[in-house]
């Protein structure tokens, strides 16, 4: 009997463990759920992730829609400055995860987002260019992002989200190098 | 006894390897046109030296991402994403893929210096940053 209580006595501490932690981390769960949530899904394309995470983070295929995509591989030749070409066969499957990817072919708030492309209907060619984005970070003073050392560009998201190479940019998890905690 | 020395030389020599052979075999190639002896302290010198971005930029040299010297980490110039130190004595798996090496020096040379490297002067960067004797 005294052996029984004990386990619905310790069931009902995981039971209200998890509960609690599912209130508390709704955004984390559904991240791992695959279903948005506060995320875009995480890069799953190694070679993707080999070829365009070397400069730079990958970037998800959710953070812009596809026509920025195709513009972006059409302009591999002068990359925001750089020669960031590819064997025409690496282009052709980076395209393609990229493209079946994006944020307007795929579920999810922030996909939904980032889908929106401006008024003029032209594809932003950087994330940064989002409305979506902009309406994010408009808060943000440039001293702490583009003119901080440890940061140096708003595209450099891993530099404040702790956990965006996993797709994650819950705001709870940013940490602005040399100040901390974001609260808006 | 023998049996033992022979595991262990299978198990550490790949690791061990890796850096080296890769080196090795690109110097071979620089060589076979006309390239060498390679230097560490022209290498340690070609590390430092800037040239003109030529677009209002700050002048660039190896150290603007890569830090003072191969052992350091650094910093990517525009996405400001860490990168890794080059030398294989802090970084095992650097330098260890010669398709690797040669990619990284096209791109790397042509952004930095506007130009491709010579084999000598890759021969020399490839003896300082695997820590030859400057």
């Amino acid at each position: 009997m005294k052996r029984n209580l004990m386990i619905i006595g310790s069931l009902g501490v995981a039971l209200t463990a998890a509960i609690a932690g599912t209130l508390v981390n709704a955004d984390d769960w559904s991240e791992r759920l695959g279903r948005g949530g506060s995320g875009v899904g995480a890069v799953a394309d190694a070679r993707y992730r080999a070829l365009c995470g070397e400069c730079h983070m990958a970037y998800q295929p959710g953070l812009l829609p596809a026509a920025s995509w195709q513009r972006v591989m059409d302009g591999l030749g002068d990359h925001f400055g750089d020669d960031a070409q590819l064997a025409p066969a690496d282009a052709d499957a980076v395209r393609d995860y990229l493209t079946a990817n994006a944020a307007d072919r795929v579920a999810g708030p922030r996909s939904r987002g980032f889908a929106q492309v401006a008024g003029s209907g032209a594809a932003p060619l950087r994330v940064t260019e989002t409305r979506y984005f902009l309406g994010k970070h408009h808060e943000v003073p440039v001293r702490l992002a583009r003119e901080n050392p440890e940061v140096r560009s708003f595209a450099n998201c891993p530099a404040c989200h702790q956990r965006a190479e996993a797709g994650a940019y819950n705001e709870d998890e940013v940490r602005i190098p040399g100040v901390g905690r974001w609260d808006d | 006894m023998r049996r033992w020395a022979l595991l262990l030389t299978a198990l550490a020599g790949p690791a061990a390897a890796s850096a080296g052979t890769a080196v090795e075999g690109l110097q071979a190639a620089y060589r076979s046109e006309g390239a060498g002896p390679f230097s560490a302290s022209r290498g340690a010198a070609a590390w430092q030296r800037q040239a003109p971005a030529g677009n209002g930029e700050a002048p660039r040299s190896c150290a603007t991402c890569h830090g003072a010297d191969p052992r350091s980490a650094g910093r990517h110039a525009r996405t400001g994403k860490p990168i890794e130190p080059l030398a294989p004595a802090v970084s095992p798996a650097r330098l260890s893929d010669p398709e690797t090496i040669e990619k990284w020096f096209r791109r790397n040379c042509e952004w930095t210096w506007g130009r491709a490297c010579t084999p000598q002067e890759k021969g020399d960067f490839l003896t300082y940053i695997t820590g030859g004797s400057p």
